[in-house]
């Protein structure tokens, strides 16, 4: 224990009531996660029977599968969400410092664990609490590598926002309620838009910077961001930003490198850094606007890269009975969040009813609303979705026929985008390439307008 | 860290925690509410005015500021942050009198929501007002925090022993124990072996029931636990003993135990007393829409039948225990006069299967 701790260089946390502040929040954001992961069926093992389990690409062959039942699943969660909390406890009260660091290794693994097995968990505060831990852990020099730690959270967020959504400002001028707070004239929204795009990308510079005013001004104008965003967005993404960036950049008496030393573990952390950040750009490799096929989306940051409408319909014929399923998430009806999903069934020629509960056949779940409809609205219309219920499908029941039609529409645009079609003849060869382009994932030709073919 | 020299009271750090954790629970609370739909600007015409806000001002048009206040969402906000920088200026030490104050304004804030929106009427969120509001008036003592968990004990305690839960086999024990932690708890012995067989017993109860704030109550005690400082520390000042006891004077004198066969009252912390509800709506004569809410977990399931239009959102976004409630029905009933004149509801609820109370509005 005394040499693992040597290892991950605990003794400065121990003499760093910073770095013990830090690890405080990390583990009350493992609490937050916890608690918010304790009531999520996709996590259950009933999930797969009901068709309800849709795993993250890394485990998608893997014989990795959820084994707890939903009661002994919400225990266990609970429980770590609660030794999150009193680890959390402890930091404050300054007892059992070297628990409370272990306990933050031991509970970021079961975050990890559990993260790559429902694809509907992912969002973006979850990958900056997973980095942010990563270096926070490993690192020595800690503060240093921390801080580097939230360099490459601005940057890989700045990344994301270079499509037409964010430069041209077209994501926030087509949400009704626009920005809250801001006039609402289309320069304006734009400018601001613009405006969050370099400071991502300029602040962490900044730090680098001997004039403390410009650290100081940074600090200032990313905590007005970070508060703002949770009006729009909601609390996570600020409950995890807002304490950090205060703990790890007030005060910010010296330049960043001021006290740099290089060493072997070092390097590996820069190696590190390195492969994160060229994961987060690896959606630009792959041909395609990430915003419509979601290819390479979530190997970095994600954040909300577009306001679309999609609009998808399954035909299922089994044992001569057909299934119609129609599954559409809205345009927001004010606020960003404020979108609203429908999903419809009909068997047979009858009439398209709205559906809520799971649809079975041969005493087999068929389809299940509760798989689309506990979609974030970051990944609507993500063609891995559809992939992954499909094949499912198809393994359980081998239909007579299946198909499926997705379109997508952004940022308000009235330009109607067939992004998949797949039939019966397609489905049992499909295949997902996690770092390449798929065939089968449409892109928008000639006729599209240029906002959907910018790449 | 909480040893150094620099803090000579030895009740400092222990009374830092508490702010700090009673800060928390006001963060939870507030994130819990954030997204409902009743408190956003869209959803103002869907609020449910508390009992006591109808009492004061029969007619809601008559507080618009109450109602503007409550649906700016960005508020809400920002009283969120407020709770994260409050907690953050307990862990940095710094002056504590601006953080008591700031704690005072969340604790109006919260009681101002809960005038407002009877939906926010729980037993959780009584409690940390309750803590809360005699951890104020002790001024942020140690002693004022510990009558305060007295009494909530003591009221918990005797809730539970009056309320149909009793019927469960834990629940009378539970019950007992905790109104002898609370008379433990107002002595000056036996005070740190109290809490900590308190803290065992509500962390599981918690944890067991889903009960966040039970459990988050809990982490609590144990944090005050680990900062209790080995000398003696401040006692229970005794006029928050005598509010502590006319508290559960109301609670006994206005909650006829279940026995009696009424579910109305007080309830200051009575649990929820039922574990299912089926509430018939009938709008218009002969048509109607069943709503079946079960108990399920942290929180209820509800079904509809019939025509799903009908079953408006305050059915929808209805707790469990709201739907055991007259208020509840007569709010509704009365939103809806306009449009359906001859509405009517029935109202069955049960306890392990049998029937414990039917009624019919109006």
């Amino acid at each position: 224990m005394k040499r693992l701790l040597e290892f991950l260089a605990f003794q400065e946390v121990k003499e760093s009531r910073r770095l013990q502040a830090i690890l405080a929040c990390l583990l009350f954001y493992c609490f937050l996660i916890f608690r918010s992961w304790a009531f999520q069926p996709g996590l259950y093992s009933t999930a797969i029977e009901g068709l309800n389990f849709m795993p993250m690409w890394p485990v998608e062959n893997l014989p990795l599968r959820p084994l707890m039942s939903p009661q002994l699943h919400q225990y266990v969660f609970t429980f770590l969400a609660y030794t999150s909390l009193a680890a959390a406890t402890l930091v404050f009260v300054g007892r059992y410092l070297s628990f409370a660091f272990l306990a933050l290794g031991f509970l970021t693994s079961f975050e990890l664990l559990f993260y790559v097995h429902d694809l509907r968990l992912v969002a973006n505060f979850f990958h900056v609490h997973l980095y942010l831990t990563f270096f926070f852990i490993f690192s020595r020099q800690k503060l240093i590598f921390f801080r580097l730690g939230l360099w490459l959270v601005y940057w890989l967020a700045a990344l994301v926002k270079l499509t037409p959504s964010w430069l041209w400002g077209e994501y926030f001028n087509s949400v009704p309620a626009k920005l809250p707070l801001f006039p609402s004239s289309p320069a304006v929204v734009t400018a601001a838009c613009l405006t969050l795009l370099v400071v991502e990308f300029c602040s962490p510079v900044c730090w680098m910077s001997r004039n403390k005013n410009l650290r100081y001004l940074t600090v200032l104008v990313l905590l007005f961001f970070h508060v703002y965003s949770g009006v729009i967005v909601g609390h996570w993404y600020t409950t995890l930003m807002t304490p950090i960036v205060l703990v790890a950049l007030v005060p910010f008496e010296k330049p960043l490198f001021s006290d740099y030393q290089s060493t072997r573990r070092h390097k590996i952390m820069w190696g590190f850094w390195a492969l994160y950040f060229s994961l987060g750009l690896w959606n630009f490799v792959i041909p395609g606007d990430v915003r419509t096929t979601a290819e390479g989306r979530y190997h970095g940051l994600f954040m909300f890269d577009a306001n679309r409408r999609v609009f998808a319909e399954i035909e299922i014929r089994v044992q001569g009975e057909s299934h119609r399923f129609q599954v559409v998430y809205d345009w927001p009806r004010s606020e960003v969040l404020d979108w609203s999903t429908s999903i419809h069934h009909a068997q047979g020629k009858a009439p398209l009813r709205p559906l809520s509960s799971v649809v079975r056949v041969n005493g087999q779940t068929l389809f299940n609303p509760d798989y689309f409809r506990r979609n974030s609205s970051r990944m609507f219309g993500d063609p891995y979705v559809f992939y992954y219920y499909l094949k499912r499908v198809w393994e359980r029941f081998r239909p007579e026929q299946i198909r499926v039609r997705l379109d997508q529409q952004l940022d308000g645009h009235p330009y109607v985008f067939r992004i998949l079609e797949l039939d019966e003849s397609q489905i049992p060869t499909l295949r997902y390439n996690r770092f390449s382009r798929n065939e089968w994932i449409r892109v928008p030709d000639e006729s599209a307008p240029r906002a959907y073919r910018w790449r | 860290m909480g040893t150094e020299a620099s803090e000579q009271n030895p009740d400092a750090l222990c009374e830092r925690v508490l702010t700090a954790g009673l800060l928390l629970g006001f963060y939870f609370f507030l994130v819990s509410i954030y997204r409902r739909y009743y408190l956003s600007s869209s959803g103002a015409e869907d609020s449910l005015p508390s009992v006591l806000l109808l009492w004061f001002k029969p007619d809601m048009a008559q507080t618009p500021w109450l109602l503007n206040y409550l649906h700016t969402k960005a508020l809400l906000f920002v009283w969120m942050m407020i709770c994260l920088v409050g907690i953050g200026a307990c862990y940095y030490r710094w002056p504590r009198r601006p953080v008591l104050v700031v704690l005072g304004l969340i604790w109006l804030q919260v009681l101002l929501y809960l005038l407002g929106e009877q939906r926010l009427w729980t037993p959780e969120c009584h409690t940390l007002l309750l803590l809360t509001g005699f951890f104020l008036l002790g001024r942020g003592s140690v002693g004022g925090f510990r009558t305060g968990l007295a009494s909530w004990c003591v009221l918990a305690g005797t809730g539970l022993l009056m309320s149909s839960r009793l019927t469960l086999p834990w629940a009378g024990l539970l019950g007992f124990t905790m109104v002898v932690m609370g008379v433990l708890l107002c002595l000056d012995k036996y005070q740190s072996s109290v809490l900590k067989a308190s803290s065992f017993v509500l962390f599981v109860y918690g944890w067991l029931t889903f009960r966040e704030f039970l459990a988050l109550f809990a982490l609590l005690l144990v944090a005050y636990l680990l900062a209790l400082p080995k000398a003696e520390c401040s006692g229970p000042p005794k006029p928050l003993l005598g509010l502590g006891g006319f508290l559960l004077l109301i609670q006994l004198l206005t909650t006829p135990p279940y026995w009696l066969g009424q579910e109305q009252g007080f309830k200051l912390l009575q649990p929820l007393t039922v574990e299912s509800v089926e509430a018939r709506w009938m709008p218009k004569g002969g048509a109607e829409s069943l709503v079946l809410a079960t108990r399920y977990r942290r929180t209820p399931r509800l079904t509809f039948e019939g025509d799903p239009l009908l079953t408006t959102r305050d059915f929808r976004n209805a707790t469990l225990s709201l739907l055991c409630s007259e208020h509840f029905y007569r709010v509704h009933l009365n939103k809806m006069k306009s449009s359906y004149p001859e509405s009517r509801v029935e109202v069955n609820t049960r306890l392990q299967g049998v029937e414990t109370r039917r009624a019919s509005y109006p």
